[in-house]
């Protein structure tokens, strides 16, 4: 039985070209009796043409993962997705809903939607967290900014004084992406300043979209002033998703946004730190808060489904039961293992639950052969307490270790954990684009926000935003998060 | 025996439509193997050109996936009204309109002056070398073009931008300018495909008679005069059948260069009707939306051509019919 999978991966992972060396595949192939054809790309925007040019082309994979932005609803309504229910229970899926999603959060997922998308298992903890150059904030006798103010104070002085010490004015405060020049991003502390947090989210019983709040008015005018006064990496607005790591890690900015576990840690290879160090040995960066103790995001909800092909399903069922095995095979302690750390006695030791890494072996086996694990970890997140796994990284430093204690102290609100959709024959797309068209205008034309509102009231009628967010609303009342 | 019947009977009972189909029947079997080399070409254009125009009628349903195009659900032309009544519209239509003039007026006449600069070129192996240098760049896609030109022109580290900082002191973000978008867009477009535009004339100039040079010469008639006389009245038909093409894909503005060159700073100036489609045809799965703007495109750009080609017939060209 030959089956087909469109997976996501990090831009730079790729499956080894000798597939004798992928030993994930090979494990797959062999347990279950299948002939794997795995594609991948990068989450985003592409990942979804890829996939809806396929389907176009009747020529859909038999399982992908969905990295849209609206969690796959729009191909439900289009009729391409298998309805779920027959595949995906409880019993067909014991490691799936015993370890990582229980039955309600998929029933708030599904939100009034038939089941045809089910969530991936996902990281719950929150790992948002701004990174700073310690060894900056040394050089120049300062100290880490608990406010915005010493924040604002502290980008200054990586602009002026010179934290390098290489006697040159080449250096920023704060680098961030404005995903190759289509927006302002979440990225900005500013957003925090003013109130609004990373997300949406239900606040006093109303539904508030972040982006595009009466709020931004502050934010805009927050973020037109760092820029005015030059503090940021003036090519933040062109930088790719992922550019401005690079800038950071070449010394050109001491603080950026981090969202991921491993974002600046010793143990990873390819982070922010590890690279940074490169070139400057001395290199130093630690998590923090430029808020001081205010929430830098919401509870984390499922984001990306898995789905199956309608017409698989209908033409030859077997396959999806197959693929669904498989699946809950990754989601099992057994494949978790293998598809995060490698095999057993090869690339890490187990006493118990004691897992001991071995880094030469998985640098070899692994990272080296383009960190294919990658492609393979798609349906877990990197979390092995949920198996009560306690996991030795022998390059996990003491820093590493403070690192997570510091994101571990940073506060997250409660989200509403449900897929929002839009209502039927609404242009998000044109609605989303417009504002942020509009947003980088007030703060690269008008210099100011004072007339977001102006715009948003635009936004509401004409491209009828308030009936988005009216439908957003009903919706959470069906399921009871707004009462 | 039976053969010899069969034969016999054959040629007298066809004997009547035969007499009528003669001249064709004769035409196409002194002709056959140009005829059959004819066919994968006819194929071609069935198969990949008119087959798929039946995919149009999409333009009138409201196309669901999963449907197929004949189980979707009809919509009369309720897909046009959504198009015309998008706020976005009109700017959408000025911008493609402008970019494509500004392309047809920046573009063509370059192609042409650098197709006339070399055929006045004597020394052969210099003609040669400045063909290829500037064939070369048409090569490259309109991703590294815009690598080259984020290079150049990034606010932070581009060339341009870093000189012109140690210059005056002060930092440009061209990238993101909308008063240069437009003319970035023309000069990517120029350094890129005028080398190969060239060539075309270049083939046209090469069809002139060597006689009338030189009958003009004899006449007294100078390097200019010749210019004005031979040279130019040779490629007229070239250049006007060019234009004609061109005016028909005026709502073409160009999608796979500003694809890329877009940004949201630009988007007042350089947002054309093609990135839209892509936006809600690929990106949204409104294909019938992308459909229905695709046709008004196509019915445009074919009264365009029509009526460029009547006029080129007027003013004495001698059009593409």
């Amino acid at each position: 039985m030959s089956l087909s999978f469109f997976l996501d991966a990090g831009l730079s992972s790729a499956l080894p070209s000798d597939a004798s060396k992928d030993f994930v595949k090979q494990a797959i192939e062999e347990k279950f009796n299948v002939e794997l054809n795995v594609q991948y790309m990068a989450g985003g925007q592409d990942h979804v043409n890829k996939i809806n040019t396929l389907i176009a082309a009747n020529d859909a994979p038999d399982m992908w993962k969905d990295t849209s932005a609206d969690g796959g609803l729009k191909l439900a309504t289009q009729n391409v997705l298998a309805d779920l229910t027959p595949f995906v229970t409880e019993a067909s899926m014991p490691n799936y809903f015993k370890y990582w999603i229980t039955p309600q959060e998929l029933k708030y997922f599904q939100g009034i939607h038939p089941f045809m998308r089910a969530a991936v298992p996902y990281e719950k903890r929150a790992y948002r967290a701004y990174y700073i150059r310690e060894d900056w904030l040394k050089n120049l006798g300062l100290e880490v900014p608990d406010t915005y103010e010493e924040y604002l104070q502290v980008l200054r002085a990586f602009r002026n004084n010179d934290p390098d010490g290489n006697g040159k004015k080449d250096t920023y405060g704060f680098t961030t992406t404005g995903d190759s020049g289509k927006q302002l991003g979440l990225d900005w502390p500013e957003y925090m300043k003013n109130g609004l947090v990373f997300a949406s989210r239900v606040e006093d019983n109303k539904f508030v979209d972040t982006q595009t709040d009466l709020r931004m008015e502050g934010v805009i005018n927050d973020i037109v002033k760092v820029n005015e006064e030059d503090l940021v990496d003036p090519d933040w607005f062109l930088n790719k998703i992922g550019q401005q790591t690079e800038k950071a890690a070449q010394g050109k900015a001491g603080v950026v946004l981090g969202t991921t576990m491993t974002f600046a840690l010793d143990s990873n290879p390819t982070s922010l730190q590890s690279m940074t160090k490169q070139l400057f040995p001395e290199a130093n960066w630690i998590a923090f808060n430029p808020l001081g103790d205010k929430p830098l995001q919401t509870m984390l909800s499922p984001g990306n489904p898995f789905v199956f092909s309608k017409k698989t399903a209908e033409n030859n069922p077997e396959k999806i039961k197959r693929t669904v095995q498989i699946l809950d095979w990754l989601a099992s302690p057994e494949g978790f293992l293998l598809t995060h750390y490698g095999v057993e006695g090869k690339h890490y030791t187990r006493e118990g639950n004691t897992i001991t890494l071995k880094p030469e072996a998985y640098q070899a086996d692994i990272v080296d052969q383009g960190n294919f694990l990658d492609v393979w970890d798609f349906f877990t997140p990197n979390n092995p307490t949920v198996f009560g796994f306690e996991v030795i990284d022998p390059t996990m430093s003491d820093r590493d270790r403070q690192i997570l204690a510091s994101i571990a102290q940073i506060p997250t609100l409660p989200g509403y954990g449900m897929t929002l959709t839009a209502p039927e024959g609404f242009d998000l797309a044109s609605f989303r684009n417009k504002q942020k068209e509009w947003q980088v205008k007030l703060v690269f034309e008008d210099k100011s926000g004072s007339k977001w509102p102006e715009y948003r009231e635009k936004l509401m009628t004409e491209y009828k935003g308030q009936l988005l967010f009216d439908t957003y609303e009903s919706q959470l009342k069906q399921v009871g998060v707004i009462k | 025996m039976k053969t010899e019947n069969g034969i016999a009977a054959g040629t007298s009972g066809a004997k009547g439509i035969n007499r009528r189909l003669q001249p064709i029947g004769r035409d196409l079997l002194r002709n056959r193997w140009l005829y059959l080399m004819m066919v994968p070409g006819l194929l071609y254009y069935m198969i990949y050109h008119y087959v798929p125009m039946g995919g149009l009628i999409i333009a009138f349903k409201d196309y669901n996936m999963g449907d197929g195009i004949w189980g979707s659900r009809w919509t009369g032309f309720d897909n046009f009204v959504t198009v015309f009544s998008s706020p976005d519209f009109p700017q959408l239509l000025r911008n493609t309109l402008l970019i494509s003039v500004y392309r047809i007026v920046f573009n063509m006449v370059p192609d042409l002056l650098l197709a006339l600069m070399l055929n006045e070129i004597r020394a052969q192996w210099f003609k040669r070398i400045v063909q290829s240098v500037t064939y070369g760049p048409y090569f490259l896609s309109w991703v590294i073009v815009y690598g080259l030109v984020f290079s150049f022109l990034a606010p932070d580290s581009g060339l341009i931008s870093t000189g012109w900082r140690e210059l005056t002191g002060q930092s440009i973000s061209l990238l993101t300018d909308k008063a240069f978008f437009r003319p970035l867009l023309l000069i990517t477009d120029f350094w890129k495909n005028t080398g190969f535009g060239a060539i075309i004339y270049l083939a046209a100039l090469s069809s002139i008679n060597k006689e009338l040079y030189e009958a003009a010469v004899v006449d007294g008639a100078g390097r200019w005069r010749q210019l004005w006389n031979i040279t130019l009245p040779g490629v007229r038909d070239v250049f006007i059948l060019l234009l004609i093409l061109r005016v028909g894909t005026i709502l073409d503005a160009g999608f796979e260069q500003i694809y890329i060159f877009l940004n949201a700073r630009v988007t007042e100036v350089g947002d054309i009707i093609d990135t839209w489609v892509f936006r809600r045809g690929l990106e949204q799965l409104d294909f019938s939306v992308a459909t229905a703007v695709g046709f008004f495109k196509s019915v445009i750009g074919f009264i365009l051509v029509l009526s460029a080609n009547r006029l080129a017939k007027k003013f004495g060209g001698s059009g593409i019919w």
